[in-house]
């Protein structure tokens, strides 16, 4: 194998640098990490526990967690929250979009009205209505993440539609002798990477915020958990539950989403 | 985005117009029926809130919350664009580094709860300003950090080099090459930056602050003042609004006409 002089790197010998190269991508990643957790554990002998927990002690909650069922109910919980806030603002926003596409007179109004008044309303403010409405349980939850969600499917979907192809549809038209265009082989493959791109960013932006409204307004899930933790400054069990998120979104991203977006990005890739 | 269609003027334009605004119209009228029938505290009428907005913006011990939170996010918003640029510069220069900021900073960051930020702010640093903007860079961060490094991504490599072959100074060429080039990037980051900042990062002013448009909104709802929540809600709509349109869209039309390669 010929060793091309890689820069910024002083080969010592033949076989090290070629292992270097293979594994660098390795090395560096987790050794970023193991620097990281053992800067957070110097740092957490000198601060107290109440401060900052070490990371060992987060870790031994973290496996209490998984053995006692509370995390999980409060995390199931949360999790239905998102579903079906994000069922909610694809049927909202999708109906928003297919209205504008199809009813010029109304194009106006959602584009130029409802959706950027939508925009830009306050997540913050969506949740204090409901709150002032439904009270502190589950519906003001969704209530406020189904109303953030909702702009952002709608302007997705609404992208996705104005991209269709409208020569493509037409030699769909053309190609059969039915009068509408083939919606099953055509319109839906078309739509599938901006519906996709909706659920991903809405995923995403879904659990940013459903934790701060079920803090504030709901009565179960994580943010509720987080809640009490604060009340009880039981640091160990916030910093538990933040690990457990970040590494919850951290992998639906990698190992559910990106793998998705690189199959559909092949499969509907045209022009 | 959907940016929206002008209106054709003609008989179609004029529908579309009288819909639209007959439609708010009519929703203000609903609005107003429904609220007769519900106590103010569940429903403010349109009026009441009208009111409470106006003062808002006029009595100077109301006044004072919105300027707070302004200034607040302002200085967060700058600190972040700051750190974002910095950021992308080191992951320019090293390979490693940029390794290190995508796979586990960005991603860490990107996931992290803002909520779990407000509570550890607070817990570490106090209730001050310091830690309002703290929280808000935390939260704003993820999302001025992508739109960097996709700006850094999509730069033409031999337009910066001719950039070096014309100076030495490599301020200079970072000033007048890099940044013009990247500025397009930077400004759509500062766009989606400030909705969430308006958004969704004002849920720092909710733990303890006692100043600012957060504060106010816990005070409005403990006080069940729900023609305050209507009104700070609307105070919002409008920032954001206003800036989107009166600055940040200007400035990124006058950026993107800048890059118009044919001239």
């Amino acid at each position: 194998m010929p060793v091309s002089s890689a820069p910024g790197e002083a080969a010592p010998s033949e076989a090290a640098p070629s292992l270097w190269r293979l594994m660098r991508r390795d090395i560096v990643l987790h050794g970023f990490t193991v620097v990281f957790v053992a800067m957070w554990w110097g740092y957490a002998q000198l601060v107290p526990a109440y401060l900052l927990p070490g990371p060992w002690s987060v870790l031994q909650r973290m496996a209490q967690f998984l053995t006692d069922p509370t995390l999980t109910v409060q995390l199931m919980a949360s999790l239905g929250h998102v579903a079906t806030a994000l069922v909610l603002s694809f049927l909202i926003g999708g109906a928003l979009a297919v209205t504008a596409h199809a009813v010029p007179v109304l194009r106006l109004l959602i584009d130029a009205r409802l959706t950027p008044f939508l925009n830009a309303f306050s997540g913050i403010g969506w949740l204090f209505l409901a709150i002032l409405w439904f009270g502190i349980n589950s519906v003001t939850v969704v209530f406020a993440v189904t109303l953030i969600l909702t702009p952002f499917t709608t302007i997705n979907i609404r992208t996705g539609l104005n991209e269709l192809d409208r020569d493509l549809v037409e030699l769909g038209r053309s190609l059969t002798r039915s009068r509408l265009p083939p919606i099953r082989t055509l319109i839906v493959p078309m739509l599938v990477p901006y519906g996709f791109a909706a659920l991903r960013t809405g995923f995403g932006v879904a659990w940013k915020v459903v934790l701060t409204a079920e803090l504030f307004g709901g009565n179960v899930g994580v943010g509720y958990l987080l809640n009490t933790a604060r009340q009880e400054f039981d640091t160990e069990t916030i910093f538990a539950v933040i690990v457990f998120i970040i590494l919850f979104v951290a992998l639906t991203e990698t190992v559910l989403f990106r793998p998705l977006q690189r199959r559909l990005d092949r499969r509907y890739r045209h022009g | 985005m959907v940016e929206p269609q002008t209106a054709r003027p003609g008989a179609a334009g004029l529908t579309s117009h009288g819909l639209a605004e007959g439609a708010i119209l009519l929703f203000v009228l609903l609005w107003w029926s429904t609220a007769r029938g519900l106590p103010a505290f569940v429903l403010p009428g349109p009026w009441d809130v009208l009111r409470t907005f106006g003062t808002l913006l006029v009595e100077p011990s109301l006044l004072i919350h919105v300027g707070v939170s302004f200034a607040r996010i302002t200085a967060a918003l700058v600190l972040t664009m700051a750190l974002a640029i910095g950021l992308g510069l080191a992951a320019r220069a090293s390979e490693l580094f940029s390794l290190v900021l995508e796979a586990r900073i960005l991603l860490v960051l990107n996931s992290f709860p803002g909520v779990g930020w407000a509570i550890l702010g607070v817990m570490w640093f106090g209730v001050s300003n310091g830690t309002v903007i703290f929280i808000q860079v935390a939260i704003v961060l993820p999302f001025c950090l992508i739109a960097v490094l996709e700006g850094f991504r999509q730069i033409d490599a031999e337009l910066e080099e001719m950039g070096r072959s014309f100076t030495r100074r490599r301020w200079l060429s970072f000033t007048r090459v890099t940044l013009p080039l990247l500025a397009p990037f930077l400004i759509s980051g500062l766009r989606v930056a400030t909705g969430i900042a308006w958004k969704i990062a004002l849920v720092a002013e909710l733990f303890g602050a006692q100043t600012g448009l957060g504060y106010l909104l816990v005070q409005a709802q403990s006080n069940a003042n729900a023609a305050m929540v209507f009104a700070i809600c609307l105070v919002i709509v409008v920032i954001v609004f206003a800036l989107d349109r009166l600055l940040l869209r200007p400035l990124a039309q006058a950026y993107s006409r800048n890059q118009g390669g044919t001239s």
